[in-house]
């Protein structure tokens, strides 16, 4: 039942760029968190065939997750009209609120291919092979996301000007 | 634009939480788990496994076996077949049976005994559901001469602490069942322990049988496992219900001997005595110790000839073929000089088929298996005749013995009976496997 080194290892070293992710793929904390664990617990009983190479994994296993909550739940984000107060006092509050905003009104699969694409420098192989579709399914929706995510900021600078 | 999006998101994974619970935690909530799913998964398979062999029982039933008219003439099955455990039994009453024997019944979790019977009009082998009955090699069936009716023992409560003979249940009466109306009838002996069997032989309608109350003489020690009981002889007619206990009847009846309306049973001084009716028709002496085994050797012909196989040396129980003997019976002094057929080896005698042909088993191979077979042998030549019928599994404890003499029918095959068990293993590998097409066919569905 005890951890081995190598598990506990990878999550303390990988926990922070897991959780970005997560949090991008989510657009909350605590879902975020929630998000990790359940990959991470998730992989516990592969650990012995991917110890070497954990992370392609784990991070299949976080994207795929993410997309099946939302269909188990049909999940989606209620945005907010404020961030955590420890973004209150940021100079970019209206960016961030809109950036996120414009993610959650991405279906979960494309705004996993513009977080991988875009956040994580995945090539559109790798990028496929994580969410487990096609290359032309990810170009279709990183196409789609990009012109959603462009039309969705072009109003927010509008509306700020 | 690319760039100014990838700037955006990684301002935005700025806000991300930092850390997650300690990894050992995380550790061992997916060791718990994989546990959940491993029990959620073998239990799901042990309820397919479990519904489908339930399911198998109705679903794989054979039909329903033609059940004889009362004026139906007994039939000679040209197969003897043991049924196979999972095969099922008659579903009511089965008419006249040729031959009773014991078998394995199968079950989800476990095997038990069973009787089984070969119906003497179609052939058919089943099991037979037999209202309590006690399943043992002590407590050994007797079908009567006609094949309608079937003696055997039964169990139940006892007042007192059941003593029992080998594994099986205390037999506490004697029960007859009509084979043809289905009716059942019991001789109930009150007994306090249990009854030590001692045989049951029909002689023409009477029913013989031989038992006693446990004695619990003594303590355990020194009784040492052993039992002892004081057998006494009964007789009974189960169609008028008349009962009696005949004074200064040996009480050896562990084997019988068919005869014409009656039976042969061992005697005094290796002789036999010939019930028919409630009484002892006569003695029967004779020159060479015959072997006795169970319910078939020796037999008397309807023209008063007794056919038997040499038991060379009483003293030794040995597995091999004994020497075919025949001899008249003096119909006034009641003794018999007995005389070999031919060089014929046989380990019993059957019956007689004809005024001078009798049936013997003898042992020969069909499609690469050793069988017991019932072959015909003329007593005036010696000859061999061909073999009748094949016994295959058990040979039957207990033989109709009109049924040597009748017309041959043709056994139908073992009906389709597996193992239901593997069926509901089957299932269970069934749904697995489509469960695990269905992910295959979810996931390509996505990739597309």
């Amino acid at each position: 039942m005890t951890a081995p080194d190598s598990f506990e290892a990878f999550v303390v070293a990988r926990q922070a760029a897991l959780l970005r992710t997560a949090y991008l793929l989510t657009g909350h904390a605590q879902d975020a968190e929630d998000l990790v664990q359940t990959a991470l617990v998730k992989v516990v009983p592969h650990w012995r065939k991917i110890a070497d190479d954990p992370e392609p994994y784990v991070r299949r296993v976080l994207v795929r997750e993410n997309i099946s909550r939302w269909r188990r739940r049909r999940w989606r984000e209620v945005t907010s009209d404020a961030l955590p107060e420890v973004l209150a006092e940021a100079s970019d509050h209206d960016e961030l609120l809109w950036v996120r905003a414009a993610l959650a009104g991405l279906a979960p699969r494309q705004r996993a291919v513009v977080v991988l694409r875009y956040y994580e420098d995945r090539t559109e192989a790798e990028t496929a092979d994580l969410l487990g579709i096609s290359v032309g399914t990810v170009k279709s929706h990183a196409r789609d996301a990009l012109a959603r995510l462009r039309s969705g900021l072009a109003r927010e600078s509008v509306e700020r000007t | 634009m690319t760039m100014h999006v990838k700037d955006r998101l990684e301002r935005l994974s700025d806000e991300a939480p930092r850390e997650l619970g300690a990894p050992a935690d995380l550790w061992r909530r997916g060791r718990r788990r994989q546990a959940r799913q491993w029990l959620a998964g073998v239990g799901a398979l042990v309820v397919v496994a479990v519904v489908g062999g339930v399911v198998a029982d109705p679903v794989l039933a054979p039909g329903r076996v033609e059940v004889a008219t009362p004026s139906a003439e007994l039939r000679l099955p040209d197969v003897f077949r043991q049924p196979g455990a999972w095969e099922p039994a008659f579903d009511g009453p089965p008419g006249p049976l040729a031959a009773v024997g014991p078998g394995v019944r199968g079950g989800l979790l476990t095997e038990r005994n069973a009787w089984w019977g070969v119906s003497g009009t179609t052939g058919e082998s089943r099991f037979l559901d037999l209202p309590d009955a006690v399943v043992g090699s002590e407590a050994d069936p007797a079908l009567s001469e006609d094949g309608r009716q079937l003696a055997y023992w039964y169990t139940g409560a006892t007042a007192d602490e059941p003593i029992v003979q080998g594994d099986a249940e205390p037999a506490v009466g004697v029960a007859v069942l009509d084979l043809v109306t289905g009716d059942v009838q019991r001789w109930d002996t009150g007994t306090p322990h249990g009854l030590m069997t001692a045989g049951l032989v029909w002689a023409g309608e009477v029913l013989w049988w031989v038992g006693g109350d446990f004695s619990t003489g003594g303590t355990d020690e020194e009784r040492d496992g052993q039992s002892s009981a004081r057998l006494v002889v009964h007789t009974w007619e189960p169609r008028s219900d008349d009962r009696g206990t005949p004074e200064g009847v040996g009480v050896s009846m562990y084997a019988s001997g068919s005869a014409p309306g009656g039976a042969l049973v061992p005697g005094r001084a290796g002789s036999l005595r010939l019930l028919v009716g409630d009484e002892v028709a006569r003695r029967i002496s004779f020159d060479q110790d015959l072997l006795f085994q169970q319910s078939t050797t020796p037999a008397l012909s309807p023209s008063g000839l007794l056919a038997g196989v040499l038991h060379e040396d009483p003293s030794v129980y040995d597995d091999a073929p004994h020497p075919v003997l025949v001899g008249e019976v003096d119909a006034d002094t009641g003794a018999v000089l007995l005389a070999p057929v031919g060089d014929v080896l046989a380990w019993s005698v059957l019956g007689w088929r004809g005024p001078t042909e009798v049936l013997v088993d003898a042992t020969a191979t069909s499609d690469g298996t050793q069988r017991v077979i019932a072959q015909v042998v003329d007593v005036r030549s010696g000859d061999v005749l061909g073999p009748l019928a094949e016994f295959h599994g058990n040979v039957p404890d207990s033989f109709a013995s009109g049924v040597w003499s009748a017309d041959v029918v043709d056994a139908p095959d073992a009906p389709f009976a597996p193992d239901h068990r593997l069926v509901g293993l089957a299932l269970a590998g069934a749904v697995l496997l489509l469960v695990r097409a269905g992910l295959a066919v979810r996931r390509r569905r996505d990739r597309s």
